[in-house]
């Protein structure tokens, strides 16, 4: 029981980022609610007995696969309703509504040197960056930065050398920043 | 911008993004999807399989008298109804025979 109320709290700890993972590499939130639910279970029913210390990585691991089975399935998909839905007239944006609340005091103007970065355009435009970056790149830079894990366990999480991941974390960030150069905004 | 290393940047960025949360709708969904991810009752589903996955030997000797059972009973042709072909036939020859009325 004890292990169900702490694999509860572990879960909802990382629950909402898990989720701004899926959207930001689907931007589509239910696909982004049923990735994290699919990698809940999974933790849960295979993984619930393992040390609550080992849970941080396998969660990841299991969610950067879920992830990417998600992106298969959606790319055989538009594959398919390009071929052949007569309305299928080029690619589409699922920008529906925003489905991100701003923290008070994120989007105040204040001019220090941080300011920017918290206005809405601001987070959606580096949200948007994310989603064009190639998926191993994405994963990485989320993994390490967002995350927080270091070098060593998103290798783990990522199954590939550490030297792999200072390479997908750099160019991800320079793809970055150079495209929101593009867009007008200064780091 | 040019002097900032990855990490800066990656810091940053992540920074920024962390200024911004799931609206309340996603993290009631995410709640839900959390409560529906821990019930065991997923589970119930596959109860049988389950218990034959633990149960190995028991499972498979379960299936053999299963399939024992219905071989045995496929070949109680006395205990079934006898054959019913001359019913058969006396029936098929009724409705021929009718709608040869009806004509």
């Amino acid at each position: 029981m004890s292990s169900a109320v702490t694999l509860d709290a572990f879960l909802r700890e990382v629950e909402q980022r898990a989720w701004r993972q899926a959207w930001i590499a689907l931007r589509d939130e239910q696909a982004a609610l049923d990735v994290v639910q699919d990698a809940m279970f999974k933790l849960a029913s295979h993984y619930a007995d393992k040390p609550a210390t080992e849970w941080p990585l396998l969660f990841q691991r299991i969610l950067q696969n879920t992830i990417r089975d998600a992106q298969r399935r959606t790319r055989v998909r538009n594959l398919w309703q390009t071929l052949f839905s007569a309305l299928g007239g080029g690619p589409q944006d699922t920008d529906e509504s925003d489905p991100l609340e701003y923290l008070p005091g994120a989007v105040d103007e204040r001019a220090d040197a941080a300011s920017w970065l918290n206005s809405k355009q601001h987070i959606a435009l580096i949200e948007a960056g994310l989603a064009r970056l190639p998926a191993r790149q994405r994963e990485a830079f989320l993994l390490r930065y967002w995350e927080e894990l270091d070098v060593a366990e998103t290798a783990a999480v990522m199954g590939c050398s550490t030297g792999s991941v200072k390479t997908h974390c750099s160019r991800a960030c320079h793809t970055l920043a150079a495209w929101l150069r593009e867009q007008g905004v200064t780091l | 911008m040019n002097q900032q290393t990855p990490d800066q940047i990656g810091a940053r960025l992540s920074a920024a993004l962390r200024s911004a949360q799931p609206q309340t709708r996603v993290q009631a969904a995410l709640a839900q999807a959390r409560r529906q991810a821990q019930q065991p009752a997923v589970a119930a589903h596959g109860a049988v399989l389950s218990w034959v996955g633990r149960h190995p030997l028991a499972g498979a000797a379960l299936m053999l008298g299963l399939v024992l059972t219905a071989v045995w009973w496929q070949q109680q042709t006395p205990l079934r109804p006898a054959s019913n072909l001359e019913l058969t036939q006396q029936l098929v020859d009724e409705v021929l025979y009718d709608s040869l009325d009806d004509v």
